[in-house]
């Protein structure tokens, strides 16, 4: 309070001195015009644009990035098929994009082989040490940083999920891709979970060439109860065939679940898409990727979808409920 | 006065330094006593304020820091409530699987704990919860060692040191023991990066910024995430050293301290009280002290506009002190230079304007005592210079009299001195004429011509006027007013206004010489000093008069003589030429003679031949001949007969020629006879042409004869004649000749024209060349012996001045000349038919 009324009899006195001497001197008024260039974002996406698109432009915008004005954001999406992603990351590469945010493993690595010049902001990637794509966590090095998805880890709460859900399964098929880097360490969590959780796995290798039909077909006469599915996997056929077959199916994207999956439990949205733009603002400021470290979730998110449930004839368990962040019905 | 001038002058410079030094001196204190107190009360301010300042920065940094420390141990204590929860119950009184879903809950509800564990009272791990990982029901792990569950039963509550998982992100061991002692002990694994969002929400200024650190000086939370996932080590920071010692800064003082990114700051902590945390909030120097330096800026501001306001309020009370002073000193240093009509002006009403009507009653009194001083002097100089003129005057004469023989100027020079220097208007000089004993007017001052020129005709002699009155008693003679005495000056004088006179006779050893007279228009009597000092200027004038007349006859004698030498060169040059001209026309007459001899033989002898051809001719007639020799022979003999008629022409041509040779060398004038004009010029032609061919090879000229039928016989002397023409015709080619060398190509073709004309009982001879001409200097004196143009050697220059003595002196005739320069050259002779004759009369006579 002292401190304030000090303030303001000096305000007085020197309203009093300004209009003494306001007569004499005139300030000068310098006006700094703002760096006019938008900046260049190219985004490499494995699947559909959105929710990406949506969450990540709710970062930005908190640092006051307007869409298309200081902005400009290049899209491009392998729609599910991931050999088309060095073609799209080269594109980027040759619209000299000042950065570029790839979402997953497959499109990080496309990206990287692309360019070894342009900051790559992951958002996110799982297990980006284990992959090799950066050298640790707090010390990323090379062009490559941004967001890591525990994925990984998160496989073995999926087995538990499963459990939990369907308390009878015994058989789980795994299906993961071969061409993605991360696969292994995604199989190895989940086999190395699969004993705790008394729970027998089918590693199940799904490309882009193979006819899914016959493989599901198999799957379900094989007694397997559930299906824990790569996220970078072509999202709507496993979908509808999951449910052809009746399985009972859990993933580490929420997209998942959204598009009729059963379950998915993953770090926040935010965790994974919107946490990219502070880094995309620290590079456009100037940092280095070397000088940024790689964040982890912090927040974990558990969606169910009812209608999925009611589908497959699943009762799911109250304490399920309570613990689901989320419940689409 | 002037003479003061230059002291003043001098005094200048010094004075006006004088006067801005004290001038200077006034402003200078006004602004130093303003200045001095305004500077102090501004510093006085300054560092009020700064305190002030500090002081406040100080209790908000550390109330800030205390707000921090306050919020994250609440964030923590929030966490520790929550976990308490789950160490309320009993383990008999729960299954496993309502404790799981009661720590399910809890990690929904709180996001920070990542992992939550139940251990029972003996140490045994009876529930592990994890976010990421599988749960674990019952899996007997035992912790009882641990310090997780030691220090949780000891203390009821345990924070585990802060450890970075997966060497990123920074978390904390909690652990709770239930109130009851069977309760066991809840373990939660808190993410520390959640208290990024505390730290973040604290403002500090614009650019600080807080931040959390460790017991170990490890970095848990600041704004820059980055840092904490770098597991940044804190302690190299000099300020958390300090805190981590312990030293830690007192309650009152701020150290400045050096952040991570290099800048200064202003440093405050506080520790967050049950965890041996230190939040920091620091905030750049730059930043804090700004509003310090605005009111620095301000008050430097006040200081200036103040400098000016005493700077000004100083000029304004100095001038008003100085004016005065200064205006007294002037006016005092200008009467004491001099200038007594010097009055100081000052109104100021005080001491100064009694100062200064002292100084103006002073100055006047000097005033009085100086005029006096100055009337006597003045007079005392008139005198003297009055006697200065005169004897400048005096010596002015004496100079004209030394320097000149002009008559006329020194009279002139005396006269107007004279006159000047007595006071009168008008004054002359008279000269006696000893001859006619006449006074002849010589100069005068002060008349207008028209009177000087009848007085000039006006003889005065002895005796009458005053002018002879005074010469004859030989003493000087005044009369002070001519109306009462008309009878002593000419009327001319009384008629030009004049009513007194003053005359000095002009005496040498008692013989008159003149007479000096000066006029006054007003009327009285001259000083004793005039007369005296026209005595002076009348003996001056003597000496100037007998001076020229001296010299008059010495002149005179000189130029006789000189005459005379004149005369006696002409006729020793005109000697000496003749005597030249005897010998040539004796050595002429030689060679002539010669020639004739064999030219009479050839003569004689070809016009022989001739007749012998025809005799020839004659024979062969006789002679039967075929006829083609017959007409060859003839013909031979006519081109025979031809070539010696030829020969016998040319002949009798050069004979002629000789015989003009003979005839023109003859010695002295011959004898004079009738003689045949035309003939004369055109044998003179033929000579001269000849004559200038065989001197100069390739000469030619044109020329024109024009001879009157009529002009028949005059008695002259041929030779003479011939002479002039030879003379004249010569001078013509030469003329001609150099006119068409100068032309240099030009189209000019020389041409010499002679003509006849008879006149009745005279004959006219023109000789006319388109040469030259003759400049008008040189027409003047063309007829003087001795003169010519041609180069050195070339002529005598006795041509012209001979051939007019010929025409004129000998003939009776006369000798004209018409020229234009770069045109042509005309000489017209005229010669009296009977001239000789009379001429030679006359001389006999």
């Amino acid at each position: 309070m002292a401190y304030e009324r000090r303030q303001c009899d000096r305000m007085r006195r020197r309203d009093f001195i300004a209009a003494l001497a306001g007569s004499a001197a005139g300030w000068p008024f310098v006006v700094r015009a703002q760096q006019t260039r938008p900046a260049k974002l190219g985004v490499l996406l494995v699947d559909k644009r959105e929710p990406f698109s949506r969450v990540f432009w709710e970062g930005l915008r908190e640092f006051g990035y307007i869409d298309g004005q200081d902005m400009q954001v290049e899209y491009r999406s392998a729609e599910g098929k991931l050999d088309r992603l060095p073609a799209l990351a080269a594109e980027l590469v040759n619209l000299k994009v000042d950065i570029i945010v790839a979402s997953e493993t497959p499109a990080v690595q496309a990206a990287k082989r692309a360019t070894t010049e342009i900051p790559i902001v992951m958002a996110p990637s799982g297990d980006p040490v284990g992959t090799g794509l950066i050298s640790s966590l707090s010390r990323p090095g090379g062009n490559v940083t941004g967001l890591s998805a525990a994925t990984s880890e998160l496989a073995g709460k999926s087995l538990e999920l499963i459990r939990e859900i369907l308390p009878g399964a015994r058989r789980v098929a795994a299906l993961a891709d071969p061409t993605n880097a991360f696969t292994r360490s995604f199989l190895a969590q989940i086999h190395a979970s699969a004993k705790a959780a008394g729970l027998e796995i089918q590693d199940v290798m799904l490309d882009g060439t193979q006819d899914f039909e016959p493989i599901f077909a198999g799957m379900a006469s094989g007694g397997v109860d559930a299906l824990v599915v790569q996220p970078t996997l072509p999202r709507a056929p496993i979908i509808a065939l999951a449910r052809k077959h009746r399985l009972a199916t859990v993933s580490g994207n929420r997209a998942f679940a959204d598009a009729g999956g059963l379950m998915s439990y993953a770090g926040s949205l935010a965790d994974r898409y919107r946490n990219a733009a502070p880094y995309v603002d620290k590079i456009l400021k100037g940092a280095r990727p070397v000088d940024l470290p790689v964040q982890q979730p912090t927040k974990f998110e558990l969606v169910i979808n009812l209608k999925t449930a009611k589908a497959l004839g699943i009762a799911v368990p109250h304490a399920m409920l309570t613990r689901a962040d989320e419940v689409i019905e | 006065m002037t003479d003061h001038a230059a002291p003043d002058r001098a005094d200048t410079s010094p004075r006006r330094e004088t006067r801005s030094r004290l001038f200077l001196k006034y402003v200078g204190l006004f602004v130093a006593v303003v200045c001095v107190a305004l500077v102090i009360n501004g510093l006085l301010e300054v560092w009020g304020s700064y305190r002030e300042h500090k002081a406040a920065l100080i209790r908000i940094q550390h109330e800030q820091a205390e707000a921090a420390a306050t919020k994250i141990s609440q964030f923590i204590k929030e966490i520790e409530n929550q976990v308490g929860w789950t160490t309320q119950l009993l383990w008999s009184a729960e299954t496993i699987e309502q404790r799981r879903f009661d720590a399910l809950r809890l990690l929904r509800q709180v996001p920070a704990i990542t992992e939550l564990a139940q251990v029972d009272a003996s140490g045994k791990e009876q529930l592990r919860v994890s976010r990421l990982a599988m749960d674990v029901l019952g899996s007997g792990l035992d912790l009882s060692n641990e310090p997780k569950f030691t220090e949780a039963v000891k203390n009821k509550v345990y924070y585990g040191p802060v450890y970075f998982r997966r060497e990123s992100e920074p978390y904390m061991t909690l652990s709770l023991a239930g109130t009851r002692r069977d309760a066991g002990v809840s373990i939660a694994e808190v993410n520390l990066k959640l208290i990024w969002d505390v730290v973040s929400r604290i403002k500090v200024g614009e650019r600080g910024q807080a931040y959390v650190v460790d017991a170990r000086g490890r970095l848990i939370a600041h704004p820059d995430i980055s840092l904490v996932l770098r597991n940044t080590d804190m302690t190299r920071l000099a300020q958390v050293q300090a805190a981590q010692r312990g030293t830690a800064t007192s309650e009152n003082e701020i150290p400045t301290a050096t952040d991570l990114q290099g800048r200064t700051v202003l440093s405050a902590f506080a520790p967050v009280a049950p965890l041996g945390w230190t939040v920091f909030v620091e905030l750049p120097l730059g930043e804090a002290y700004q509003p310090l330096m605005a009111s620095i800026q301000r008050s430097a501001l006040v200081l200036l506009a103040a400098l000016c306001l005493a700077a000004i309020a100083g000029i304004f009370l100095a001038r008003r002190m100085v004016v005065p002073i200064q205006a007294l000193r002037t006016g005092a240093a200008r009467i004491g230079s001099g200038d007594l009509s010097q009055r100081i002006e000052v109104k100021t009403g005080d001491e100064l304007e009694a100062l200064a009507d002292q100084f103006n009653d002073m100055a006047g009194r000097l005033q009085e005592s100086y005029t006096g001083l100055e009337n006597k002097v003045e007079q005392r100089t008139q005198e003297l210079a009055q006697s200065v003129k005169e004897l400048r005057a005096l010596g002015e004469v004496t100079q004209a009299v030394n320097s000149t023989v002009d008559l006329e100027t020194v009279l002139s020079t005396i006269v107007a001195k004279a006159a000047q220097l007595s006071n009168t208007e008008a004054g002359a000089i008279y000269v006696f004429d000893e001859v006619t004993e006449e006074f002849r007017l010589r100069a005068t001052y002060g008349l207008d011509s028209g009177a000087v020129a009848e007085i000039r005709d006006r003889h005065i002699r002895l005796g009458e006027t005053a002018i002879g009155e005074a010469a004859l008693q030989r003493m000087p003679i005044q009369i002070p007013d001519l109306q009462d005495d008309p009878s002593s000056t000419l009327d001319i004088i009384i008629r030009a206004g004049f009513r007194a006179l003053l005359i000095v006779p002009l005496l040498s050893n008692d013989q008159i010489i003149g007479a000096l007279v000066v006029r006054r228009r007003l009327p009285g009597e001259f000083s004793k000093s005039a007369v005296e000092l026209l005595q002076t200027f009348g003996a001056q004038s003597v000496l100037a008069i007998q001076n020229a007349r001296l010299f008059e006859s010495v002149g005179a004698r000189t130029r006789e003589l000189a005459k005379s030498l004149d005369d006696l060169r002409t006729a020793q040059d005109r000697l000496v030429q003749t005597e030249k001209l005897a010998s040539l026309g004796q050595l002429t007459a030689g060679i002539a003679h010669e020639i004739k001899n064999p030219l009479n033989f050839v003569n004689n002898f070809s016009s022989v031949s001739s007749e012998l051809v025809g005799e020839l001719r004659d024979a062969l007639k006789g002679v039967n001949l075929d006829s083609k020799l017959r007409t060859e022979i003839d013909e031979i003999a006519d081109m025979l007969q031809g070539n010696l008629e030829k020969v016998v022409q040319h002949g009798k041509r050069a004979d002629s020629i000789v015989k003009n040779m003979l005839l023109h060398s003859r010695q002295g004038s011959g004898e004079h006879r009738f003689v045949d004009v035309n003939a004369v010029v055109e044998e003179s032609l033929n000579l001269a042409y000849h004559g200038a061919r065989a001197e100069k090879q390739g000469f030619n000229i044109t020329l024109e004869k024009s001879f009157d039928p009529g002009a028949g016989e005059v008695d002259l002397f041929p030779q003479e004649i011939t002479r002039v023409l030879l003379n004249l015709i010569m001078n013509g080619f030469y003329a001609a000749t150099k006119r068409k060398a100068e032309a240099n190509g030009v189209d000019y073709e020389p041409t010499l024209a002679a003509a006849t004309k008879s006149l009745g009982d005279s004959v006219e001879i023109r000789i006319r060349d388109n040469g030259t001409g003759i400049p008008p200097e040189v027409k003047e004196k063309m007829f003087n012996p001795f003169f010519t143009t041609k180069p050195a050697g070339e002529g005598t220059g006795l041509g012209l001045s001979i051939s007019h003595d010929i025409i004129v002196k000998q003939h009776g005739g006369s000798i004209e000349v018409d020229t234009k320069p770069g045109q042509y050259t005309e000489f017209r002779i005229v010669l009296p038919r009977q001239a000789a004759i009379l001429a030679n009369r006359e001389r006999s006579a």
